[in-house]
Formats: C-alpha cells, structure tokens, sequence
C-alpha cells in the first residue's frame, strides 16, 4: 500500500513539475519523495522507476495516439531504432524510469545516512 | 556501506540527467540531448500535433490595432481578414512563424553564412562561399534602401513584428522540431532577414554563370570551338517575344573594346561538375477569345529544389486595400505569386547573365591598379562560429566591382588570381514593392508600375487580367552589353570592360496581347536577334517549342488543358535524337537484350510517364552519349569545363557528324557520330539490362528517376518524402527530376468571379510531425489540383475547419 501510494505521489508530483521545469525535475521529484517514504532500498527504486516512466509513458502514449504515430515513426526512423514506432514511448520513458529510479534510492539513502547513526 | 548505498543511486541519477541534457558524441555519431528530446512534455512528442487544429480560437496579441479573423480551410490554408495593412503584415509574419518558423530562420542563416554555427567545419566551405559571394552584404543594402520607402517599410516593420511575437510565444515544447534536434534555438526576426532571403532567391535564381568554364574553354580550344559547344544563339529557338514583334526604340552604341581574356585556369568553389540544367519553370496566359469562357486564363509553374518544409506557403491576405490569393515564400511579406478578383501574375527565371567577373591587380594590401590610377580597397571580415571549433575569421577586400571572391585567402585549385565579382543582385533595391503592387494590381499599367521596381533576379512576369489583357515582360536590371561582354573573365584594371548603363525598363523584352493570341516563357531567349540590345544568358530551348505548339492549335482552351500542360510529359530531345539515333544504329546482330531496348524506343511515343521503361532506357542511351561525345572536356574537375547541353549536343553531332570531337580518344579508330550513337546505344542497352537484373524488377522510369522530396537538411532523411510515383523530367514541361520539379503549380481562371486551382509538393505545416506537413505532395506526384478558395468576407460553412480571432 505505502508502495503505491509513495510511487502515485512521484508520478502527481513528476508531472506537475515538469510543466513548468525541465525534464530533469523529475529526478528531483523523485529523490524528495524517496527520502520521505519510509520504503527500503529497492522498493524506493521501484518506486521511483515506476512513478517518473508512467508519467512519461502515459503522456507520450496519449500524444502519439493522437498522431497517429506519424513523428514517432520518423524519429524510430531518424534514429535508426527498428521497425515499430510504438518503441519511441518505452524508450523514452526509460530514461524518466531510471532517472527517477536512482533518484528515489538515492533521497531513501541519503535518509538513511543521516537519520541512523 | 551506507555511505555507498547512498552514492552509488545518486551519481547514477546525476551521471544520467548530465549526460542526457546535452549533446552526446559516440564514436562518430553525434547524439542531440536526448533527455529533453524524448521528453513527452518538452521534446518531440509536443510536435506530434493531432490532425484536428486545436489551437486558442481567441488570441490576444498586443502588437494588434484592430481585430483580425483568420480561418483555415480544410487544407488548412489560412485566410487573414484584417482591417489595416499594418495588422494584416503583421498576422502574415505571425502566420507564417507558426507554420515555418524554423526554415525561415535556416534559410537566412544559410544565406548569410552561418551553417557552421549548427554543423560545425564541415559547413565552412559553404559559408566562407556565401559570404565571399557577398549575399549578407547585398542584403543590409537592401535592407538600407528600403527604409527610404514607406510602404515597404511599414510592411517590413508589421511582418517582422507579428513574426517576433510568435516566437516570444513560443516554450521549450512548442520550439520547431528541428531546433530541438539540432540543440539550437530560433532568433528573433528582422527587416534584414527578410532581405536575406530575397537574396537567397536572387543567389539561387541569378547567382550562377559560366564565365569561368567558357574562360577555360576559350583558353584550351580557342574561340571556334567555344562557340560551336557553348553558342550563345543556337539555330532554332523559340523566344519568349514572338518573332515579328517590332521594338521601336533607339539604342546608342557602345564603345566595344578589343576583347583580352584572362588566362588560366579558373575553378569555382561552386563547381560541382557538369549536371545537366535545372531550370524548368514554365508560365503563359492565353487570350479570352482563344478561352471557352472568353476570359483570359494564366498558368504558372515555377521549378525549385523539392523541399520540405516547402518553398512555398499558400495564404490569403485580405484588408480594405487588398484581397490577394497565393503562393507566398516563408519569411517575406506579401504573395509572390497569385491573383486578386481582377488579375494573376506569376514568374519564370529569365536567366540572364548579371553577374561578371574582373581580374584585380593588387599594387599592396589596400590598393589596385585601375585606369593607371591607385584605387582603395575596402576590407571586411567575417567571423564565422563554428561549432566544436574555434571561430574562422574571414578577410573579404571590396572593390567598386564588388566583393573579391577568390584571391590567395580562397584559391581554385591553386589559382590565386583575385576575381572581383559584378553582380547586379549587389545594387540597392526594393523588390517588395512589386509584390505589394501585384497583390493590389487591376490593369496591366498597374502590372507595369509594380514591375519597375523589380531588379534581381530577373523574371518572366506572366500578367493577365479580367478585363482582358493579357501580356509577359522580362523584367530585371539588365547591363546593355557589348557583343560577347561577360562571357569570359575580364581584365579588371581598366574600365574598358565595365558594363556602361542599363537597359531601360520600358525597353525590356515584353509583349502585350500579341497577334497570336498567347504569351509563354519557359527559360528561353527572351527575343530573337532582332531586339536590339546585346545580351547572354543559360536558357532553355525544349519546353518553349512545346507549350508554344500546344497553345498554337486552333480551338478553345479550358482549365483542364492548362491542367494537362503543366503535366505534360513529351520530351522534344527525345523527338530530336530518337529518331536520328535508330537511322545510325545497325540493329542486325543484336543480342536479346539489346532487342529488347531497340523495340522499346522503337515504339516509344516519347512521353516520360511514371511507368514508361523506354524513358528509362533512352536516359541511359542519352547520359551515355554526353559522355562519350564530350570525353575531350573530361576530367571535367580538373579541366573546369562544362558539357554543351543537350540541345546543343544534337545539333553538333547533326551538323558535324566528323568533326574532331567526335571522336573517342580512349579507342584506336577515328569515330564520328554515328560510331558514338552505336556505342552510346550498346552501353546504354547493356546499362538497362544490368539495372534490371541488379535491381530485380523492370526498370520504370519513376523508380530509376527516384523523385524525392527532400527536408533541407540532407540529414534528415526520415523527414524526406523518397520514390515519388510520377513522370516527367528536365526539358519537359513536367520538369521533374530526382531532385528538382514544379514547386507550385497554378491555373487562374479569370471569369466575372476569379476561379483559381493550384498545388505543391508540400504542405501547410512545416513540423515533419503535422499531417499537414506533406499533406499535399500525392494530389500533387498524381497532376491532381485544389479548387483555391478566394472568399471575399469570412465565411461559416464546411469549407472552413477552424476560425480563431486575433485581437490586443
């Protein structure tokens, strides 16, 4: 339960952010919220991972549903990524994923380091 | 542990957000940043825009006097409704912006010799060329000139600011595309920008010559040879003022020197090889009593690169002082070919020879020798940013010619000859004004008045009028020259060789309702020797003979035969050379290869259709033939010299079938003609045989010709529109090629109400990830056509998708 709702928090909060700031906020997000959670290691990881590549796999999900996955198909193109355009939305959300991932398990951390003497 | 537990995720996290921000290189591939890039809320995904427009339908601009309705049609072509000139400039420049900001913006970057800034030293060649060639220079004149006017500087001042405030709209996810890919970001826009790219134009249309190949053929051949490959009035031409047409004004003679040419060998950074022309633009207007309708009809096609974004981007522009239809070039105020309810006009390139080149003798660092006198030279240098790299600093001396182009800082092959360039695109003009004027013209003297602003590059202005006029004039700022003057590099230290005055604009070549009851221009010879002016140029001579024996048919032309013209496909050099090639040919030992291509051009009724294999054959036949005719120009790099055209080609085999070039040097037996239509024929049967085995399927001329629509960067071939499915080629009013074709095609009817139709290869939009990005380019690869919506007041009914009000 503490799981998800630590991992719908950085996704609220991720997207909010990044309407407004650049894409590395997220990581940010992540981190502050990571070092609130309470969760253990991984599972701020997870947490992390999960919460910043949803918002971003969601998001670039809807926008390339609404193009017809035109550009997507370009820039799989452009980029030399094989054969299906829907491929740019888990590769993009990866780097949110594990952007956000590290940074939650480093704000957990981080608590860890300074709360336990 | 706990300090490394807590180390290892966050330099993890920082490692990543630094390297993904920025640019990335891997081995020899150069990555974008791709964080923000891939970033649905920054990145690419923002500019995958869904079909439906779902823009603000309520804007609010401050730069707005009044109230502006824009509405976009079902192609998404907006229709400005302003109620002041001073809004209306202004919506154009916010219009255009939205659609085409980028490549407005690259084109003036490139025109102004700043690639390097985005591509690094590999764009320094271009650069250092673009601005030796004085472009960025003859644009701040222009710039200059135009503030004394105060029309084209209103216009000017509106258009820039409405292009201002959408880039001050703009955020980090509504940035073009192509800035986010190539980590730059858009500048702001200014009345100069707009002249540099007028002079991009005037550079792409008029900033070319032969003056240095001819120099070297003068230098290895003689003058007999020189003319004979490069004539400057082969026999049979078709020009664009009908013969017998009277020119009844005086001209003075003028003091003609003995001719000294320079010596050696000249090579331009710009040359690229002999390819064969590009030109391809066609326009005419038929009389109302050849018409059904009885009004007059127009038709234009101007040929460009095929480009995406699009040359050209299609509006219309209404205010109390105009209602103008057409074809406008992103990053300049007003439609540069179109119609109004009362008149259409549109252009050809004229391709007269403006530009000449000087030998300058430096007496020291800042003077040359002229008329036995020291004159001054002005220096000017250029920093170019390069990117990766340090910035390279340009010293350009000026002189009153011009700007030196080539000395010992950029030498041809060795050569450091300086060469001073004449070139009229140099002059101070104001070429907006005509097209303020055209926009707003009723009669043919208004059409008149426009043109005389006109300078550079010279056009074939088409007019016709639904009052019934119908008329063409070649208008630009021509030199009067001596016979031959500007052909071959000259001598620079005496004013013996500089032109002496310029051709009155009322005693250019035009034509106003001539007997036969048409005008045409397809890049010919203006007029025939009878006009009394000197002048030489790169001109055409296939397409003119065509579309002048398709409109010369007794009977009464409609819309869809200027439809059909436009895509018309028969190629007049095939006609010359076909049959003159099976009379050569001894086809009775043929392989059952050979057989097969002999029976194609035998049956061939020399149209180059999309599926036609014997085009493809007779391409190979033909590209084959010029190189083995000409082997004694070849190396062509190292010679500098040019291929005679086509045309000039066949008649030289025709009239001298044994002259000495015809011979192949590479072979033991002295050839004529005949050996090298025999041997261009066995190659070019064996070259068709080999593309259809190597490719596997049957060599149709659209997948041998590969008509692409290219982005303009050559990179970006993602965002290409490759393998067109259509005919046509160079020489053919459908002057289509891999690379080049009719960037707007347009057919005016002038009835009581004006009806228009037209297409490009393109579409409204400029962002590769817009429908209407290409949204055009099949109705146009097809010769299909738009019914052009010209409305008079804003409209509600199905014909428009979306209307948005502008407003302070």
């Amino acid at each position: 339960m503490k799981f998800i709702i630590v991992t719908l928090a950085i996704a609220a909060v991720a997207f909010g952010v990044q309407l407004v700031l650049p894409w590395w906020s997220l990581a940010l997000v992540a981190f502050l919220i990571g070092f609130v959670s309470n969760l253990s290691g991984w599972a701020a990881l997870a947490a992390g991972f999960l919460g910043s590549g949803s918002v971003w796999a969601l998001y670039a999900f809807l926008l390339n549903s609404g193009n017809n996955s035109l550009l997507s198909h370009k820039m799989a193109a452009l980029f030399g990524v094989p054969s299906s355009a829907l491929l740019m939305v888990p590769i993009s959300a990866l780097i949110a994923a594990l952007l956000g991932g590290f940074a939650a398990a480093g704000g957990r951390n981080l608590k860890q380091l300074v709360t336990s003497k | 542990m706990k300090f490394i537990k807590f180390l290892v995720p966050n330099l993890l996290a920082l490692v990543l957000a630094f390297a993904l921000n920025g640019e990335l290189t891997i081995g020899d591939k150069n990555l974008p940043p791709m964080g923000p890039l891939l970033s649905p809320f920054t990145g690419f995904w923002q500019n995958a825009e869904s079909k439906e427009i779902t823009w603000n339908p309520d804007v609010k601009l401050d730069g707005l006097a009044g109230s502006v309705t824009v509405q976009y049609d079902a192609r998404r072509v907006p229709h400005v409704f302003a109620q002041n000139d001073e809004d209306l400039y202004y919506m154009q420049g916010y219009l255009t912006a939205q659609d085409r900001l980028w490549e407005m913006d690259f084109i003036t970057r490139y025109a102004s010799g700043r690639i390097s800034e985005l591509v690094g030293e590999r764009g320094l060649k271009l650069d250092r060329t673009n601005r030796r060639m004085g472009i960025a220079y003859a644009a701040e004149q222009a710039a200059a000139h135009i503030n004394d006017n105060p029309t084209s500087k209103m216009v000017l001042e509106r258009y820039t600011a409405g292009v201002n405030a959408y880039i001050a709209s703009l955020s980090d996810g509504s940035l073009p595309l192509e800035y986010k890919i190539m980590n730059y970001k858009p500048e702001l826009w200014s009345a100069y920008k707009t002249t540099l790219l007028l002079k991009y134009m005037a550079n792409n249309l008029s900033g070319w010559d032969k003056d240095f190949e001819y120099t070297n053929a003068y230098n290895l051949f003689g003058k007999e040879i020189t003319d004979l490959l490069y004539p400057d009035r082969p026999a049979g031409i078709d020009p664009i003022i009908p013969a017998g047409t009277p020119y009844n004004f005086p001209v003075e003679a003028l003091d003609t020197p003995k001719y000294t040419i320079a010596k050696g060998v000249f090579i331009s950074s710009e040359f690229d090889g002999p390819i064969r022309e590009n030109l391809g633009s066609n326009n005419w207007a038929v009389s109302g009593s050849r018409t059904n309708t009885g009004f007059p009809l127009l038709a234009s096609d101007p040929h460009l690169g095929l480009n995406l974004p699009s040359i050209w981007y299609e509006m219309q522009l209404t205010s109390p002082s105009v209602n103008v239809y057409g074809a406008t070039l992103p990053g300049s105020p007003c439609v540069i070919i179109g119609f109004n309810a009362d008149a259409a006009w549109g252009v050809t390139n004229a391709g007269m020879d403006v530009r000449d080149w000087y030998t300058i003798k430096l007496l020291s660092n800042d003077k040359y020798l002229h008329d036995g006198a020291e004159k001054p030279i002005v220096y000017r240098y250029d920093t170019i940013r390069v990117k990766g790299a340090a910035d390279f600093i340009d010293t350009i001396r000026f002189t009153h010619f011009g700007p030196v182009v080539y000395d010992e800082r950029f030498d041809q092959n060795g050569n450091t000859t300086p060469l001073a360039l004449r070139w009229t695109a140099h002059d101070a003009s104001d070429e907006l004004m005509t097209f303020y004027g055209l926009n707003r013209a009723k009669t043919h003297n208004d059409y008149l008045k426009a043109l005389n602003y006109y300078y550079c590059p010279g056009q074939n202005f088409v007019f016709a009028s639904h009052a019934g006029d119908i008329a063409i004039r070649q208008q630009g700022h021509f030199p009067k020259k001596w016979p031959e003057q500007g052909r071959f590099i000259m001598d620079g230290s005496t004013s013996d060789f500089e032109w002496q005055g310029f051709i009155p604009f009322d005693q250019n070549p035009q034509v106003k309702n001539p007997p036969r009851g048409w005008v045409s221009s397809a890049n010919q010879h203006p007029a025939d020797s009878t006009y009394p002016y000197y002048f030489c140029g790169y001109y055409e001579y296939d397409r003119s003979r065509r579309i002048n024996e398709l409109l010369g048919e007794d009977r009464k032309y409609t819309v869809e035969d200027m439809k059909q013209f436009q895509n018309d496909n028969y190629a007049y050099y095939a006609k010359d050379l076909v049959p003159f090639l099976m009379e050569n040919v001894n086809d009775l030992n043929l392989n059952p290869g050979q057989k097969e291509v002999w029976e194609l051009l035998k049956n061939w009724d020399y149209n180059y259709t999309a599926d036609s294999r014997a085009a493809t054959a007779f391409e190979m036949i033909y590209d084959t033939l010029m190189v083995l005719v000409w082997d004694e120009l070849q190396p062509y790099d190292e010679k500098g010299l040019d291929a005679p055209t086509g045309y000039v080609t066949i008649q030289v085999m025709k009239a001298h079938p044994e002259h000495a070039l015809m011979d192949y040097k590479d072979t033991r037996p002295i050839e004529d003609a005949a050996d090298m239509l025999n041997m261009a024929f066995l190659a070019g049967a064996e070259k068709y045989q080999d593309w259809k085995a190597n490719n596997g399927k049957e060599p149709e001329w659209w997948q041998y010709k590969n008509t692409t629509v290219a982005h303009l960067v050559p990179f970006f071939k993602a965002f290409s529109r490759p393998m067109i499915h259509m005919g046509g080629n160079k020489h053919i009013l459908n002057a289509t090629d891999g690379t080049h074709g009719a960037s707007w095609r347009m057919v005016v009817s002038l009835e009581d109400e004006v009806k228009a139709w037209g297409v490009y290869p393109g579409g409204a939009s400029g962002n590769p990830g817009s429908y209407y990005y290409d949204a055009y380019v099949d109705t146009w690869a097809a010769g299909e056509y738009y019914e052009l919506l010209f409305l008079k007041a804003p409209v509600q009914n199905e014909t428009i998708q979306f209307t948005q009000t502008f407003s302070k």
